[in-house]
């Protein structure tokens, strides 16, 4: 006399299904057995509503098995206010998901943490984006941690704990941040646990793994990456290139030089001579490019295919250049780089000299070598050139060219000018976010069709040093004709402002 | 309701205790693009004049129009006013000014009220006044000739309405046992026309809240495994109201007064109202809104301390332009008159007077385990079975994961299943760590569906 009995006849239905007829002898089975037959479908469903109401007026809890699970260790770090938690809501909800790392930012300077209904946000994003780890990482606390014991998707979260058995047995997630940590610390032995299992590692998982190595690299890794220069794949192999390029004194280096020396040569400026009846002539670079890229070359990282707007031979030429330490030339020729340059620029090669020297400064992060392309850049207004090359100067270096464009080169076109202001990272000075905001204002109140950077303001506002959200948020002309077209991308800019200005009000309070 | 208003405007006196948190202000939107404009609009530069006083806040801003809009909020109520023309309520600039109020208090400047404000908030104190003053003066010298034919008429309505629910119980009683004889296990395949046709005529036959759960017949279907069950437990309760119909006057007046209710009958409130209060210090344990076919349904669950039983609150909105009374926060209490319909397991109840404003209480929820909930909770159903859910108010639980399925568990080792997605679940987990924290929510006999969770000394609504 079970419920369940009941359930069968009307899934089956009454024509087919009899309903149950026998009863216990117990006050239920009494009533049961009161109700009439007469119409099997009024005794199924009447016998329904007894027997429903006689198990939901029954029904306890349940015994569950097992004990509790652990409950979560105290904290040992305080958590951030109730502000800042309301912040950090809307920044996950979808509010501004560019303003959370401010966020994590600002709470880990403070060493606080997240509050505890955020976490699962938190560890989604971590799951999903595995370059926010990191930044993630000191704001989950023990909760965050045991939260994440919970589920195989948040493991990425415990691979920080140093603990070898994580290499061995881990995804390559989490064996990824556990070799990175390790990198910081004891990059050789990151460098010895790497080669031990390298045979093993998937195509895709050596290219991971071997992105660990880009920070710490030294001498040391020399021989590992050489012989990764064999490896079947092409990434893993330019990659280790890549990396070779980056030791001055590793042997990939110098066999590129010695390729490299005969490509060029310096014709110093010669002077004019009235006897002779020859004009004067600037330096020059001369270039025999090479006749081939034989298979020694492409193992060392060279492509065989054309870069995109130049010629092969070229790309050949190009791609070695990048490779050498712009020392071989200053060396070689002992003149300064701003000679070189110059030299390079009067030739027929100039343009693709210029790209070379580019890729070269970039590559090698060599400030002088920069300064010297920047200025040429700006000259030749080579905008493209210019957002990579400044952010090889730093911050105060390039925040000083920057502001020179702003305030003065009114040639600029302006779409080139958000990519370029946005271009790097990190929060800008207090005295370069006030230049930037003199040119926005200026900006607005011209007439403007510019969307792309229309669009690009709420960014320019993230990037605002905390002392100029102030002075962001009043001031604007805004009764001009022209703010009609930037007042969309104004208001944007202005709530950002604005929750910034909560963001750090919310932590000064905590 | 009455609000003190007399006193001076000390309804609430510390602006802090009652402090509204964006979160809370968003609550009151009535759709999602509302809270999205409201957002908007919840920054100070919008707005051209701001200002505050303890009990109300203002504003204008320039909208579309030629004049700039006039917004205020009466914040005893809350009490929106706005002279755009929008017909939300409250309407995004009610929610900005609010929004601007809640998290930046110091952006509202001006100190006192300008002309249309206050006229305004004068006007709504003398409404107050006078709905309070006719509610307790004498009625009116009767006209027995009036009195008697109102009564006549209204005699020979009832008649006729019970008449059409006599005809259209017949039919459904058919219609039911339609589904048994032919078998259950074919329902999953109907068309939605299936149900809103035997729905449509119920509400025809007078019989809406038959009609409301006979709609909700379809959702069972995709319960889970269990959905048999489920069906046939909720069937059988259908058939069991239409029976309870065909007897009605031999039933005791309590549960003919529950059958009346299943049914959908209206209840006249000024009688409810009538009746003696029940006065207590009633907890609020949380609040749920529903949609069903374009009607908006607010519960919101409160527990008399003193009485030791539940209490709730309905309120139904056509839409966005009709508003519920807001303000219930989770944890927080008033001493109020309560007055409950009539039944044999009174539940629902209305509001007869508050004797104070709502303050928040640190008191402990009320069961102290999951076996002495669903005991009291098993009170309510045996007294009458048509009680579609009771509420929990658990003292200390562990929610837990169990497989794929969400669970509680209290410090004696019993649990019940919760009716939560994946995503709740774990801010349930988060919050308590583990720990037992407190738990409210709405048990109908098979899960619990959470209303709100008290850890660490807050409430949070997951």
């Amino acid at each position: 006399m079970n419920f369940s009995e009941w359930v069968q006849t009307a899934l089956l239905g009454t024509e087919r299904h009899a309903p149950p007829r026998t009863f216990e002898e117990s006050t239920l089975g009494g009533v049961l057995r009161r109700i009439p037959t007469d119409d099997r479908v009024r005794t199924v469903l009447s016998s329904a509503a007894v027997m429903a109401g006689y198990e939901r007026v029954g029904r306890g809890p349940e015994r569950l098995p097992g004990s509790t699970p652990p409950a979560c260790p105290d904290e040992v770090q305080s958590r951030v206010g109730a502000a800042a938690g309301d912040l950090l809501r809307r920044i996950l909800e979808g509010e501004r998901p560019f303003l959370r790392s401010e966020w994590l930012s600002l709470a880990t300077a403070r060493d606080l943490l997240a509050p505890p209904m955020a976490l699962p946000g938190l560890l989604e994003w971590g799951a999903r984006e595995p370059a926010v780890r990191e930044e993630l990482v000191p704001v989950l606390g023990e909760r965050g941690r045991w939260l994440a014991a919970m589920r195989p998707e948040w493991e990425w979260v415990t691979g920080d704990r140093r603990d070898e058995s994580q290499w061995q047995t881990g995804d390559v997630a989490t064996r990824e941040l556990f070799l990175r940590h390790l990198r910081r610390s004891d990059p050789e032995r990151a460098l010895t646990l790497l080669g031990e299992t390298w045979k093993q590692e998937s195509p895709d998982d050596r290219l991971r793994l071997l992105d660990v190595l880009a920070s710490g690299l030294s001498p040391f890794d020399e021989p590992f990456l050489e012989t990764v220069l064999r490896d079947k794949r092409k990434e893993v192999r330019r990659r280790a290139a890549e990396f070779l390029m980056r030791l001055p004194e590793s042997d990939l280096v110098r066999r590129m030089k010695v390729r490299a020396l005969p490509l060029l040569k310096f014709i110093p400026a010669t002077a004019g001579s009235l006897l002779k009846l020859s004009k004067s002539k600037p330096a020059s670079v001369e270039v025999i490019l090479p006749e081939s890229c034989p298979p020694e070359w492409q193992r060392d990282g060279i492509e065989v295919r054309a870069l995109p707007g130049f010629g092969e031979k070229a790309s050949w030429m190009i791609q070695l250049l990048d490779g050498v330490p712009l020392s071989t030339w200053t060396d070689a020729w002992e003149v300064n780089p701003s000679v070189i340059v110059e030299a390079s620029l009067s030739g027929e090669w100039s343009k693709e000299l210029m790209d070379a020297w580019s890729r070269a400064v970039v590559r090698q992060q060599n400030p002088e070598w920069a300064v010297v392309c920047l200025d040429w850049a700006r000259k030749l207004q080579r905008w493209d050139l210019l957002e990579s090359l400044l952010h090889v100067l730093p911050q105060s270096a390039w925040e000083i060219d920057l502001s020179r464009i702003l305030t003065e080169e009114k040639t600029v076109a302006h779409d080139r000018m958000g990519a370029l202001l946005l271009s790097g990272s990190g929060r800008w000075s207090d005295t370069f976010s006030a230049t930037v905001l003199g040119w926005l204002r200026a900006l607005t109140g011209q007439p403007s069709g510019d969307w792309m950077l229309r669009n690009q303001l709420k960014h320019i506002a993230a990037r605002l040093h905390p002392t100029q959200l102030k002075p962001a948020s009043e001031g604007w002309e805004t009764v001009s004709a022209s703010w009609e077209f930037w007042s969309k991308g104004m208001d944007e800019f202005f709530a950002v402002v604005q929750f910034r200005q909560e963001l750090q009000t919310a932590f000064a309070e905590t | 309701m009455l609000e003190n208003l007399t006193g001076g405007r000390q309804v609430f006196s510390n602006r802090q205790y009652m402090a509204w948190t964006s979160d809370q202000v968003l609550a009151l939107a009535p759709d999602p693009s509302s809270a999205k404009s409201g957002k908007d609009l919840g920054v100070a530069r919008k707005w051209r004049t701001l200002g505050a006083t303890e009990a109300c806040a203002w504003g204008t801003l320039q909208g579309s129009g030629k004049d700039p809009y006039q917004t205020c909020i009466d914040l005893a109520g809350p009490a929106f006013k706005c002279t755009c023309p929008s017909r939300k309520f409250p309407c995004k600039h009610g929610l900005g000014l609010f929004l601007v109020l809640a998290q930046h208090p110091g952006a509202l400047t001006e100190t006192s009220p300008p002309m249309w404000a206050a006229e305004w908030l004068a006007k709504r104190a003398d409404q107050q006044e006078k709905k309070a003053a006719k509610e307790s003066a004498p009625s009116a010298p009767v006209d027995p000739e009036a009195v008697a034919k109102a009564a006549a008429a209204a005699e020979k309505r009832a008649a006729s309405r019970e008449a059409r629910v006599t005809e259209g119980l017949l039919e459904l009683q058919t219609w039911l046992g339609d589904l048994v004889r032919t078998g259950i296990a074919a329902l999953p395949g109907k068309p939605p026309a299936f149900w809103e046709t035997p729905s449509a005529r119920l509400v025809d036959a007078q019989a809406p809240g038959l009609a409301r759960r006979i709609a909700a017949l379809e959702g069972i279907l995709t319960c889970g495994e269990q959905w048999p069950t489920r069906f046939l437990r909720e069937v059988s309760r259908l058939h069991l109201a239409c029976e309870g119909w065909s007897r009605i006057h031999r039933l005791p007046a309590e549960t003919q007064a529950d059958l009346r209710a299943v049914l959908g009958f209206p209840v006249g409130q000024a009688e409810v109202m009538a009746q003696a209060g029940i006065r207590d210090s009633w907890r609020v344990l949380g609040r749920r809104v529903v949609e069903e076919e374009g009607l908006r349904t607010q519960r919101v669950w409160l527990w008399g301390r003193r009485e030791a039983r539940p209490a709730l609150l309905l309120s139904f909105s056509a839409g966005p332009s009709q508003p519920f009374d807001v303000g219930w926060m989770p944890g927080t209490e008033l001493e109020a008159d309560l007055v409950f319909f009539p039944g044999a397991a009174p539940l629902r109840a209305l509001v007869q007077q508050r004797q104070s404003p709502v303050d928040s209480s640190d008191a402990d929820l009320p069961h102290r385990n999951l076996s002495e909930a669903l005991a009291q909770s098993a009170e309510w159903f045996r007294a009458n079975p048509w009680t579609e859910r009771f509420p929990l108010a658990l003292r200390r639980v562990i929610p837990e994961r169990r497989g794929d399925g969400w669970w509680v568990r209290d410090e004696a080792g019993d649990g019940v299943p919760l009716a939560v997605s994946d995503t709740v679940g774990w801010k349930l987990m988060a919050a308590s760590g583990g720990h037992p924290v407190g738990l409210t929510g709405e048990w109908d006999g098979d899960t619990l569906m959470p209303l709100a969770l008290h850890a660490e000394g807050s409430w949070f609504t997951p």
